[in-house]
């Protein structure tokens, strides 16, 4: 077997040695392209979104005397009102700000299920929870809702009163509200209304939770 | 040392690198890296941390995140119906404070605002925790609305009663969780300290 002829073999390695131009110029072009491709996979890593993004929640809007469908269940927003003191369990409670009280109806659309979470949400995001300083079952989770059959409620919630003019009513079926529905109500409430409601010293009572006819 | 061809300069400096001993390589490595930490502070004198949390003032609010507390007083009962002991004999020790939340939404870990730097409680956490607005037990806050609570520890009866109190008040914060990338207040922990004169409301 005949020795490999040298200039084969040569020409299937790096070129070493070629002239000394041509081994710069192409080192840079390498250079060059591999900061490239670490510009793209940067921009492309700084353009993916968020993982609070990637499992934001998805609003179905409306407004009150809308029917909204959220996944399991659907909501009729009735109307809204205010007081400045509310009686419930027995006791009357008052608040540094405002409450306010929504009517709604609201269904189960395939399967039983039941409401957990409910918060008003202000013109800066800020998001109040229906209050907990009294009962209120039906939006924390403990009122079964069965398919079809439509229960009526008023729920409050307590917020200041100076971000209680710009107002949504948030509603979800889960604890956990990543990549889930969210029934999303505006509330057509006036600085006036508010004014009113917090002026008043009839003291607020609310309707029972019950089947709709 | 040559391939055949011109000799590149780094090249060069590589293989004389491969040629050197290697406890060589590894002390030239070990002095470029402590020369390149000087260059960016690494070498400058540290002032150690002696741990110190800014001092609060009883009745002055606390700004801080996600909320800002100011504690009023504190007392020691040995009886407070309803609220019910779990060992005949212990005491209440209270602790009144105006929270406001300041985070955008409701949150319902009041409880998580004070240690109490104190022997003999039952429980490190509040055992209850009533809004002092219509003596309701405490559920959510919500934002921009201060509330005055009174918190409520049951402390041993055969401890020491306490004429002063050292509370630690705790804070949080808001960034981006490493395991689950989502924004999430975490990191709890002392923010500030103060030392509350106890009223001994006992008999009373």
């Amino acid at each position: 077997m005949s020795p490999p002829e040298h200039d084969l073999v040569r020409s299937h390695r790096l070129p070493w040695r070629v002239e000394g131009v041509t081994v710069v110029r192409r080192r840079f072009v390498a250079g060059v392209l591999i900061l490239a491709a670490l510009a793209i996979g940067g921009a492309v890593t700084a353009a993916r979104p968020d993982t609070d993004t990637r499992l934001a929640s998805f609003y179905r809007h409306g407004r009150v005397n809308q029917t909204v469908a959220g996944r399991t269940f659907q909501v009729r927003a009735l109307g809204v009102r205010g007081a400045a003191k509310i009686k419930a369990d027995r006791a009357d409670h008052d608040t540094s700000g405002v409450w306010v009280i929504v009517k709604f109806t609201v269904t189960a659309r395939l399967e039983p299920a039941s409401l957990k979470f409910a918060a008003l949400v202000d013109g800066k995001g800020r998001s109040y929870r229906a209050t907990g300083r009294f009962n209120q079952f039906i939006v924390e989770g403990g009122y079964d809702l069965q398919p079809g059959v439509p229960v009526t409620a008023e729920v409050a919630f307590e917020v200041p009163k100076a971000a209680a003019n710009r107002l949504a009513m948030r509603l979800s079926d889960q604890f956990d509200r990543r990549l889930d529905a969210i029934v999303e109500i505006r509330l057509p409430v006036s600085a006036a209304q508010v004014e009113r409601w917090a002026a008043d010293p009839t003291v607020a009572q609310l309707s029972p939770t019950e089947v709709t006819a | 040392m040559s391939y055949g061809g011109r000799d590149v300069w780094p090249r060069r400096i590589g293989l004389k690198i491969l040629d050197a001993p290697v406890r060589g390589v590894v002390v030239g490595v070990l002095i470029l890296v402590l020369a390149l930490s000087g260059l960016f502070g690494g070498l400058d004198r540290v002032t150690p941390d002696r741990g110190g949390l800014p001092v609060a003032q009883v009745g002055a609010a606390q700004a801080g995140a996600p909320w800002t507390v100011t504690v009023i007083r504190s007392a020691i009962f040995d009886d407070l119906p309803p609220l019910r002991l779990e060992h005949e004999g212990d005491l209440w020790l209270q602790v009144l404070a105006t929270v406001e939340v300041t985070d955008d939404e409701s949150r319902n870990d009041m409880r998580e605002i004070f240690t109490l730097d104190i022997a003999g409680l039952l429980d490190a956490e509040p055992k209850y925790m009533y809004l002092g607005r219509d003596s309701t037990l405490v559920d959510y806050l919500h934002p921009g609305m201060p509330e005055r609570i009174g918190y409520f520890w049951e402390l041993s009866g055969s401890a020491p009663v306490p004429t002063e109190l050292h509370i630690l008040v705790n804070g949080k914060t808001e960034r981006v969780d490493s395991l689950t990338g989502s924004l999430a207040w975490l990191d709890p922990g002392p923010r500030s300290e103060l030392r509350v004169p106890v009223n001994d409301e006992r008999g009373k």
